[in-house]
């Protein structure tokens, strides 16, 4: 199995009325990682997490081998951010901001930077001011690919976009994913989004991360239990991660009585 | 020696582009209005023609104004805007030394350029209210320039806002 790029141990952060609670997971080169929960699970805060642990209360977030809690300059050089609050500066062209911030990252083109937003058809001369939230996306998006981070971070990059945009935008990030070989993660509560483009699924409640599995086997587990209850053709549907989530618990269960009924049967 | 050029300006480390771009001309400029007006009011009472402790006591008063009231009201404008974007930057590989040194700078801005222009005040108007208080209140006002500098970098809203 591959080495992990990302790997995070036991991650907690606690605020007055919510607690990120040791989360642990891991995700290996150029694999897409959903992560999915309501409003308040504690996405966006372990999306942050994964950007500065120095401030989380414990735990380690390693990428690239690199400790980012000791080195966050040099970790933050292998990430790349897609987020509403980006400080980018409003009263400056692309080009400019591109120029001013891409000199913070040592692997910054300028000429892959300017290739990305011809691909992405965004004017260099324009003002980030003028440009629409999803133009903005893609302007974060051809930033940060520019210099070549090993992992992408997307906090609702695509939240309250409308469809035919977004269907653009994963395909400009698969696109991106093949070629650079960077790994994502993806944080929303669109999980029709997921069902395209996500290879793992992560889903946060109460601070916790309540599983992280592969998609091709949460549809499986899903197909596995709608046989059980509806027969064998219910298991040939469509499976959405939406319905997954939902019955999640029940898939759980049903799997431990099938265990429970093994043990009996051997019994 | 990594070199940015914006327009007709070279810097030479980004850091130094951080400090001079993140908080904008707009907010510093802000910053001196806030400044003449709580200044203004600070002075205005503290250079009344009262002697002795109640004098003393009115100076402390009008400091202590000026303390909270000061810092307070320029920080839920231009501090907000400035301390926000230093806040948000950190989600860049910049250098946690340079957006300590931007704070200080922000604070040290305001605290030296109210300080000057308390004294310059002062001293234009002691031939009409007597001049015997300047020294107290001036080592007063250094006293609270420290502290104002220490509370906001280090401890206050701006403080508090890195690497959130």
């Amino acid at each position: 199995m591959e080495e992990a790029l990302l790997k995070v141990n036991g991650i907690s952060k606690k605020y007055h009325s919510f607690a990120l609670n040791e989360v642990t997971f891991s995700l290996e080169p150029g694999y897409i990682l959903g992560l999915t929960g309501r409003n308040g699970a504690g996405k966006t805060t372990l999306i942050k997490q994964l950007l500065h642990p120095e401030t989380a209360a414990s735990g380690s977030v390693t990428i690239a081998g690199i400790d980012a809690g000791k080195h966050p300059v040099q970790a933050k050089q292998e990430m790349g951010v897609l987020m509403e609050e980006m400080p980018f500066l409003e009263d400056w062209s692309l080009e400019k901001n591109g120029k001013l911030l891409g000199a913070y990252y040592e692997k910054f083109s300028q000429e892959a930077f300017e290739k990305y937003l011809r691909k992405f058809e965004l004017g260099k001369g324009t003002t980030y001011r003028n440009l629409s939230r999803g133009m903005r996306m893609k302007f974060q998006l051809a930033f940060a690919l520019a210099y070549k981070p090993k992992l992408l971070l997307m906090d609702e990059a695509t939240g309250g976009l409308d469809v035919v945009f977004r269907k653009e935008f994963y395909y400009l990030l698969q696109e991106a994913v093949e070629q650079e070989m960077v790994s994502v993660i993806i944080s929303t509560h669109v999980t029709e989004d997921l069902d395209k483009v996500a290879d793992y699924v992560a889903f946060m409640e109460g601070g916790r991360m309540k599983f992280f599995e592969s998609k091709e086997e949460l549809y499986e587990k899903y197909q596995n239990y709608m046989r059980r209850l509806h027969g064998e053709a219910a298991g040939h549907g469509t499976v959405r991660l939406e319905d997954v989530i939902y019955h999640y618990d029940k898939l759980v269960e049903g799997k431990e009585r099938q265990k429970d009924e093994c043990y009996k049967a051997d019994r | 020696m990594n070199v940015i050029k914006q327009t007709d300006r070279e810097y030479k480390t980004p850091e130094e582009a951080f400090d001079r771009v993140m908080v904008s001309g707009g907010y510093r400029m802000f910053l001196l209005v806030v400044m003449f007006f709580m200044v203004g009011v600070e002075l205005f009472v503290g250079l009344m023609p009262v002697e002795g402790c109640i004098g003393v006591a009115i100076f402390a008063a009008s400091l202590l104004v000026g303390l909270v009231a000061g810092p307070l009201f320029w920080e839920t404008n231009a501090n907000y805007k400035a301390a926000r974007r230093i806040r948000r930057a950190v989600y860049f590989p910049i250098r946690k030394s340079a957006f300590l040194l931007s704070k200080i700078k922000i604070m040290g801005e305001y605290v030296a350029v109210r300080w000057v222009i308390a004294l310059v005040v002062q001293l234009a108007g002691a031939p009409l209210f007597g001049a015997g208080n300047i020294l107290l209140y001036q080592g007063v006002l250094l006293a609270a320039a420290v502290v104002n500098i220490l509370f906001y970098c280090f401890i206050g809203t701006v403080g508090a806002g890195l690497g959130e």
